[in-house]
């Protein structure tokens, strides 16, 4: 799996590349997650977009990635499918996550394509 | 893995996978699209794939204890109203000879001590309308059903 990593005022944006996380791949997202993260603003939000299926050895390594950030600092979730968030609705994380249904919702004005931000 | 093929149109059909985390993979994703192929409502697909993603887990990590290898065979049968699955292993038993329970764990305080596992049954129970299990000949029988309509 891929991990793609976007710098916006302050949050970093991490992008995961894949269709699944799942129990093949829980432990290695764990790891690519800690090296993605660490050093890192005191935000980071997870881009599950690309995401269309995951199963709780998955959800477990988001809630490892979460907490391997440490104290003072979050884990957003932006861009669930159907099926992600069903998966963390019925676990009841998504009362421990704040999730946003796009990027766009969870860092306003990143569409402006300006990591600087934007003035109107 | 050895695909076992059914003959076109037939709606019982069987895969034969080592217990390996990618041979899950690839087998989870070969039946969702033998019971698309079947006709299964789409959007019944993902509820199904979940399930039999956590009860392909659990064979590889508990009942074979990630050894890497132990033989899993998988039963499908897609009706007009319902599907059932069969999961059989000479893996261990499960503990006590039991279905686990479907409590879904606790996430009250501090995110430190957050759960990163134990949902998996619990998923199972909430997502199919029955779940059974029996220990037969050092043989475990994992079965589950769905309403498909």
């Amino acid at each position: 799996m891929t991990l793609t990593t976007t710098e916006t005022d302050g949050a970093r944006i991490i992008t995961v590349n894949a269709d699944r996380i799942d129990a093949a791949m829980a432990i290695q997202f764990k790891e690519d997650m800690r090296e993605k993260t660490d050093p890192g603003p005191e935000r980071v939000i997870l881009d599950l977009s690309s995401v269309t299926f995951i199963d709780s050895s998955g959800l477990g390594a988001i809630v490892a990635a979460m907490k391997q950030l440490g104290d003072g600092r979050r884990l957003d979730l932006a861009g669930l499918t159907p099926m992600v968030e069903k998966v963390f609705r019925l676990t009841r994380m998504d009362t421990v996550f704040t999730l946003f249904s796009s990027l766009d919702d969870a860092v306003p004005g990143l569409d402006s394509g300006s990591s600087g931000g934007s003035y109107l | 893995m050895v695909p076992q093929q059914t003959p076109r149109g037939a709606e019982r059909f069987e895969l034969r996978l080592e217990a390996t985390g990618s041979q899950a993979r690839t087998a989870l994703t070969d039946t969702m699209q033998r019971l698309a192929q079947l006709g299964l409502p789409s959007h019944r697909a993902g509820d199904i794939q979940l399930v039999l993603a956590e009860a392909l887990n659990n064979v590889v990590e508990h009942a074979y204890e990630n050894a890497g290898h132990g033989a899993i065979t998988l039963l499908c049968d897609l009706g007009p109203e319902t599907l059932d699955i069969c999961i059989v292993d000479t893996g261990k038993p499960l503990p006590g000879g039991v279905l686990p329970p479907a409590e879904f764990p606790d996430l009250a305080g501090p995110l430190d001590g957050l759960p990163e596992g134990g949902f998996g049954w619990c998923l199972i129970h909430e997502l199919t309308s029955c779940v059974q299990y029996r220990r037969e000949n050092a043989t475990n029988y994992l079965s589950f059903g769905f309403r498909i309509s």
